[in-house]
């Protein structure tokens, strides 16, 4: 398994295509979400810009199997734009020292249906992919990353080892309970799994 | 109570959390294992996630794990919750520190029953 990360106008189309292919299997075929798409079988929306900053997974046979997507909290973002609910009227966050993980994803795609949370404890590259994540955002100064998630992230993050907490309490959204997730950056959560 | 804009933690004393006014949020249990490594005669233990909240503004919120022990629901693990505890002079607690005092005072809330009720509830 390796790790690439870059922005969109620095990894190759071919790359970004196959990226915007995974994610809508995950996202849309296997998790059901509603999302919208640009063309067929292509999941990327309005905070797919030239300053997001991805890093993605990619197996032996060279095909995507992992996607984390970064924005930075001080231009517009998916918490601030779509789920500012989950802060329950705090201020959203706008700092460089907080970036915002999102459509992440790191699944076997022939294993069929999971949840959106499966995906993140059964998958033995979701942990290396997450550290991969948390590695490009510190290196464009970020302390933390935010993220919106099921509620039950934060305790799958917490046996991993990694220091997530949430910012309020969890809203129901949907019918799901989901909440603002905040996982500070330190050298032991970031560090390569050796 | 101050928040930090840039960590989203809630300071605030232990003496502030004792007074507050929790409530029950939600409650919910484990789904089995979907991979199906239940076995015909092992034992089945039922977990599940609580989550209380205070309505301050901003508000305060506490979740932790619970398990069916001997028909006893007891609390699995520490709390997870949005408050930095500080002591008097306004330093705060550490992780692990944190964690244990929190975990002292959802102890002395009387969770059990709504928690059962609601996941009752949910599963009818």
């Amino acid at each position: 398994m390796e790790f690439i990360a870059g922005t969109s106008d620095g990894l190759s189309p071919d790359l970004m295509a196959g990226l915007a292919r995974f994610r809508y299997q995950v996202f849309v075929e296997m998790l059901g979400w509603q999302l919208q798409t640009r063309g067929e079988g292509l999941e990327l929306d309005q905070f797919d810009r030239p300053d997001t900053a991805y890093v993605i997974a990619r197996d032996e046979s060279g095909e995507v199997a992992g996607s984390a997507r970064l924005l930075p909290t001080t231009s517009p973002y998916l918490l601030g734009e779509v789920f500012p609910q989950l802060l329950h009227g705090q201020p959203v966050p706008s700092t460089p020292a907080i970036w915002e993980l999102s459509r992440f994803a790191a699944v076997d795609l022939s294993a069929g249906k999971t949840s959106a949370l499966s995906q993140f404890s059964s998958s033995p590259i979701a942990i290396g992919l997450l550290r991969a994540a948390m590695r490009v955002a510190a290196a464009r100064g970020a302390e933390r990353l935010i993220t919106v998630s099921p509620l039950g992230i934060e305790r799958l993050l917490r046996r991993a080892g990694f220091r997530a907490h949430r910012a309020a309490p969890p809203c129901f959204v949907d019918g799901q309970p989901l909440f603002a997730a905040l996982i500070e950056i330190d050298e032991s959560s970031s560090s390569q799994v050796h | 109570m101050h928040s930090n804009a840039d960590d989203g933690f809630l300071r605030m004393t232990l003496e502030d959390v004792l007074s507050l006014p929790f409530i029950h949020l939600a409650s919910g249990v484990d789904e089995a294992d979907e991979h199906g490594t239940d076995r015909c005669g092992s034992c089945t233990t039922i977990s599940g996630y609580t989550e209380w909240v205070a309505r301050t503004s901003p508000p305060v919120s506490v979740g932790w794990d619970w398990v069916v022990d001997a028909g006893r629901w007891r609390r699995a693990g520490p709390p997870r919750s949005n408050v930095l505890l500080v002591d008097p002079i306004k330093r705060p607690y550490d992780w692990a520190r944190n964690e244990a005092i929190l975990g002292t005072v959802v102890d002395a809330i009387p969770w059990q029953e709504q928690a059962r009720e609601a996941v009752c509830r949910r599963r009818t």
